[in-house]
């Protein structure tokens, strides 16, 4: 009983190691909006982003729900940097996302406050809508998990010895 | 009648097998409902064709992908179907559990439970369980992974040592969990437009296939030879078949590690798909779901999966340093026998984390 409690509580511990917040499967809606004609959906990684390239892609559908794949979309990215705005513009495209439904552009972005601008043109309509991100400092991922990682090699030094251990007992024996 | 000779090995199945790895991420399957119905609508055509065609569970052992996917995670299974007392079946004369009776069919899969050993070929079907009149049988907790390093005679398959089709299969499943999630992960996707870019193709899919077969199927073979040539060396042949499958658990805590995060990425995403649920029925008139609510991720998830990994690494270490005892005599031969492997378990455990590290590319699955 008091074994099975030690595993468990090992176990917990082991879990609740320092870690970093992990990312999510394709990223998280950061905005559905209706706008003019459409329904524009925002995705990104999801919280916390850290700063580097970044991948922000567009669902733009009709009234109906249907996906509008022949439209124009337009990312500005915007961030307060000193005196002047730091701005970053980008054409989200059907080649850059891994679902052809979205619109995708891959952008570099430092920590910081962002504005991101959606502008969507189709059939002589244009949408935009603003959605602003919070980017975090880029870290080293792996800084928090180095307990975890140290725990195979904890585990063989201490299966390594033991097996001297007995080999030594078995050859005196 | 009896499945032809060429289709009675795992061989057929592994080909399948990778056949829809290759398939699901080169032509992204997750991304069309179409594709999904037909591979189901094939399954269920496949199974009946084999099974009519074919006595005893023909599909289920020598043809379903998915069957064989289980049966090699289930060597490192904490459960088994398996005896209470020998001496039952000792003094049993009617052999039920293979032959069936009026309350229950017998083992379609021609495992003889007395000498079933692990949980290979079996589907948990339970039949023998209700047919042994002797209440002799069940589902018995027993040591994960101890059929690794166990080469019992078994029923029905025999020594796994002398097994290549498992052992092939053992590998393809182990590194198939590896490339699969490698496939999966931005970097890898940039890196194979690239290579499609410089090389003037329309499109990356000839870069997966390429990546995806030299992964699941190249490196395989390659381990395979190299160990049935080291294993030579030290005058123990079967080494090689048996240290194959010592890779299986730090595969399967890959494949664990792999869907656990999908499902626990993507649990959030509850919410907003049951309120669309409830509009599309008509139940609640007009409510927008809440799709931002989805997609957060777990706070400890990536901890976590190293851990699975840890723990996966490990226990092939042991499981590879249990088989180079039982054949060989002396610690330090039977070290230098399992090292190449360890050097392969290691490289794929650092391959899967540097997976996990990645940011998966952005697939926009809950607005599907």
């Amino acid at each position: 009983m008091i074994s099975r409690a030690l595993l468990t509580a090992s176990f917990v511990a082991l879990v609740s190691m320092p870690s970093a917040d992990a990312r999510a499967d394709g990223g998280a809606v950061r905005l559905r909006e209706a706008a003019g004609g459409f329904t524009l959906t925002l995705f990104t990684p999801p919280d916390p982003i850290p700063a580097g390239p970044i991948d922000v892609s567009v669902l733009v559908q009709d009234r109906t729900g249907a996906p509008l794949l022949d439209g124009l979309v337009t990312l500005r990215l915007t961030s307060p940097s000193g005196d002047t705005d730091q701005v970053l513009e980008a054409t989200a495209t059907h080649d850059a996302a891994t679902n052809k439904l979205l619109y995708a552009a891959w952008v570099d972005l430092g920590a910081g406050p962002w504005d991101v601008r959606v502008v969507v043109e189709h059939g002589g309509e244009t949408a935009r809508v603003d959605v602003p991100l919070s980017i975090a400092p880029a870290t080293m991922p792996l800084t928090g998990y180095w307990p975890h990682l140290l725990l195979p090699l904890v585990a063989i030094v201490v299966f390594v010895l033991h097996q001297c251990l007995v080999e030594s007992r078995r050859s005196l024996a | 009648m009896l499945p032809p000779p060429w289709l009675r090995s795992k061989w057929f199945a592994i080909v399948l097998l990778v056949g829809f790895l290759w398939a699901y991420e080169t032509f992204d399957l997750w991304d069309s409902p179409w594709w999904t119905a037909w591979l189901i609508l094939a399954y269920f055509v496949g199974a009946l064709t084999v099974d009519t065609l074919f006595k005893g569970a023909s599909f289920c052992k020598y043809v379903c992908p998915i069957g064989q996917f289980h049966f090699v995670q289930s060597l490192v299974s904490p459960l088994e179907v398996s005896i209470r007392r020998p001496d039952a079946c000792a003094n049993c004369r009617t052999h039920d559990c293979l032959r069936g009776n009026e309350r229950a069919r017998g083992c379609e899969l021609d495992l003889f439970l007395p000498r079933k050993v692990g949980n290979l070929d079996c589907t948990f079907c339970l039949d023998c369980v209700h047919a042994c009149p002797h209440d002799n049988v069940g589902i018995m907790a027993r040591v994960p992974a101890r059929d690794l390093v166990w080469d019992a005679p078994r029923a029905s398959i025999g020594r796994l040592s002398r097994r290549t089709d498992v052992a092939v299969l053992a590998l393809v499943v182990v590194f198939g969990g590896f490339a699969g999630a490698a496939a999966m992960v931005a970097p890898v996707r940039t890196w194979q437009e690239a290579v499609a870019g410089r090389l003037g193709l329309a499109s990356s899919k000839p870069i997966m296939s390429v990546m995806l077969l030299a992964v699941i199927v190249v490196a395989p073979i390659v381990f395979a030879w190299l160990a049935d040539v080291s294993a030579r060396a030290i005058g123990a042949r079967e080494l090689g078949r048996r240290f194959a499958l010592t890779l299986v658990p730090v595969g399967v805590t890959m494949w664990v590690a792999h869907l656990l995060f999908h499902l626990l990425s993507g649990w959030d995403s509850v919410l907003p798909v049951v309120q669309r649920a409830l509009v599309d029925v008509g139940w609640v008139r007009s409510a927008s779901p809440d799709w931002a609510a989805a997609g957060g991720g777990g706070a400890q998830l990536l901890g976590i999966e190293i851990l699975l990994l840890d723990a996966g690494l490990l226990v092939s270490l042991y499981a590879m340093w249990r088989t180079a005892r039982a054949s060989v005599p002396r610690p330090i031969t039977a070290l230098g026998a399992m090292l190449p492997w360890a050097g392969v378990a290691v490289g794929l455990y650092c391959a899967g984390i540097w997976t996990f590290l990645q940011p998966m590319q952005m697939r926009g699955m809950m607005m599907r």
